[in-house]
């Protein structure tokens, strides 16, 4: 168990995401860096479907009143566990009465928003719809379908006896491994949507070619975006349809909202283009204030990327296991 | 992958001290185990450091490389490095980090002591035996 001791808003229990439920209009929730709880997981030798805390407002502090083996991974934190420094990016012991904090993001190098603590054997909360993650709008998922408060404690699932990575090991974060940068700025591919071709080719041009700064007014439902005015050919008016994260609609103020984990799982804005599945984790771990930029992709370069971020993700677990296995036979 | 190089692999990984080697290519796997303590001095120059660096002489004034990587001296999202000359470490603290493709291997302080000198300079590709970071009382 855990005792969390902070009072962090918008701390939330997220797993991969709740998928296959977009159908009765239950949206996926799940971890905005998913790549970041992939890594926690993998370091710990936890399955896949581990459900860890995420963590975007600073300080966080935590007490283990047990012994376990946790991870943390994402953004870049001062992160300490009585007193003693945590690399970033990788897994330790902790005591029972040991206590997790994490200071405030700060790094020249690469900052990120979210953090995730993951823990040996995942945060055992119940499972809603296939999933643990917490859904806030629907108030299900994670524990009691709201986001952590001071004094809650959260229970650990049973350590499934997969080798741990020893304390210190570390992953070169998705972001050097798996860079994408555009003019300076972090960038995201997407898809051109419904809608793309009936916003003005200036509009269409200034979508790839412009920065989009991520305003105060974003979080886990959708990112608003600030930056040129896209203009529509033609005022459109569309009845409310199916969307999912990474789509982006442009409202009448011309201003992009990009959907995110949380997403209504319908809306009725045009949408100009759709960022990519594989590209969400950047997003995710963009630092309001920010800025970032598109690039224009098609479906096969889409899928190429979802490939190459399972094959990185083959690497780490490929070159944990023999890190493993010789921290095993040494 | 000749069955006949084995042997040659056999002595390299001898000489150089090297309780494991594994090779996986697209039809075969091989796996080569030596005892521990059976294992020789690794030759050459970085001997002498090995010999200072063996707990049961004493104080080991030398990290050295427990695996062929970059030896980086910062975190990659960090721009400090994770020690500096003068600066007292604890045993068991990260002096350094190797990378391993994509994964990064801590470099573990032998023993409580000051940071004398940061020997590997950051970003070099370092061997098993290599000296990293050495250490003064």
């Amino acid at each position: 168990m855990m005792e969390i001791l902070s009072k962090s808003a918008l701390t939330t229990i997220q797993d991969r995401g709740r998928f296959g439920a977009l159908k009765w209009g239950v949206g996926t929730a799940g971890a905005m860096d998913g790549l970041a709880l992939a890594c926690g997981n993998l370091l710990l030798g936890n399955s896949e479907d581990a459900a860890a805390i995420e963590i975007q407002v600073f300080p966080f502090e935590a007490r283990f009143d047990c012994e376990a083996e946790i991870a943390l991974t994402g953004a870049t934190c001062e992160a300490s566990i009585d007193g003693k420094v945590i690399l970033p990016w990788s897994s330790i012991q902790a005591k029972a009465g040991s206590v997790l904090r994490l200071g405030l993001t700060r790094s020249a190098r690469w900052r990120g928003s979210r953090a995730y603590v993951c823990v040996a054997g995942g945060i055992d909360v119940p499972i809603v719809l296939g999933s643990r993650s917490t859904q806030l709008r629907g108030a299900i998922g994670g524990l009691e379908g709201r986001a952590l408060q001071q004094g809650d404690r959260l229970p650990f699932g049973q350590p499934n006896g997969a080798r741990r990575a020893s304390d210190g090991t570390s992953i070169v974060p998705p972001s050097f491994a798996l860079p994408l940068i555009v003019d300076g700025l972090p960038a995201a591919r997407v898809l051109p949507a419904a809608e793309y071709h009936c916003f003005k080719p200036e509009s269409q041009s200034d979508l790839w070619l412009k920065p989009w700064k991520v305003t105060p007014q974003s979080d886990r439902y959708g990112y608003r975006l600030s930056g040129s005015v896209l203009e529509p050919v033609a005022p459109m008016e569309l009845r409310s349809h199916g969307i999912v994260p990474g789509v982006i609609q442009v409202p009448h103020g011309g201003q992009p909202i990009v959907q995110m984990c949380d997403a209504q799982p319908s809306g009725g804005y045009p949408k100009i283009g759709t960022v990519i599945e594989a590209d969400l984790w950047r997003l995710g771990q963009a630092p309001i204030g920010s800025s970032i930029r598109f690039i224009e992709t098609d479906w096969d370069g889409a899928l190429h990327a979802l490939d190459e971020v399972s094959r990185w993700l083959s690497e780490v677990a490929r070159c944990l296991d023999l890190a493993k296995a010789r921290k095993a036979s040494s | 992958m000749k069955i006949s190089d084995i042997p040659q692999i056999a002595a390299w990984i001898s000489e150089a001290g090297i309780a494991t080697y594994e090779l996986t290519g697209p039809d075969y796997r091989i796996c080569l185990r030596r005892s521990v303590k059976a294992r020789s001095r690794r030759a050459g120059s970085a001997g002498s450091v090995r010999d200072a660096a063996v707990p049961a002489r004493g104080q080991p004034d030398v990290a050295l490389s427990l695996s062929v990587g970059l030896f980086l001296h910062a975190h990659p999202v960090q721009e400090a490095a994770l020690v500096e000359p003068n600066e007292p470490v604890a045993a068991g603290q990260p002096l350094g980090l190797l990378q391993v493709g994509p994964i990064l291997l801590p470099v573990l302080s032998p023993r409580d002591g000051i940071v004398a000198s940061i020997i590997a300079p950051d970003r070099s590709l370092v061997g098993y035996g290599d000296p990293l970071v050495a250490l003064k009382p």
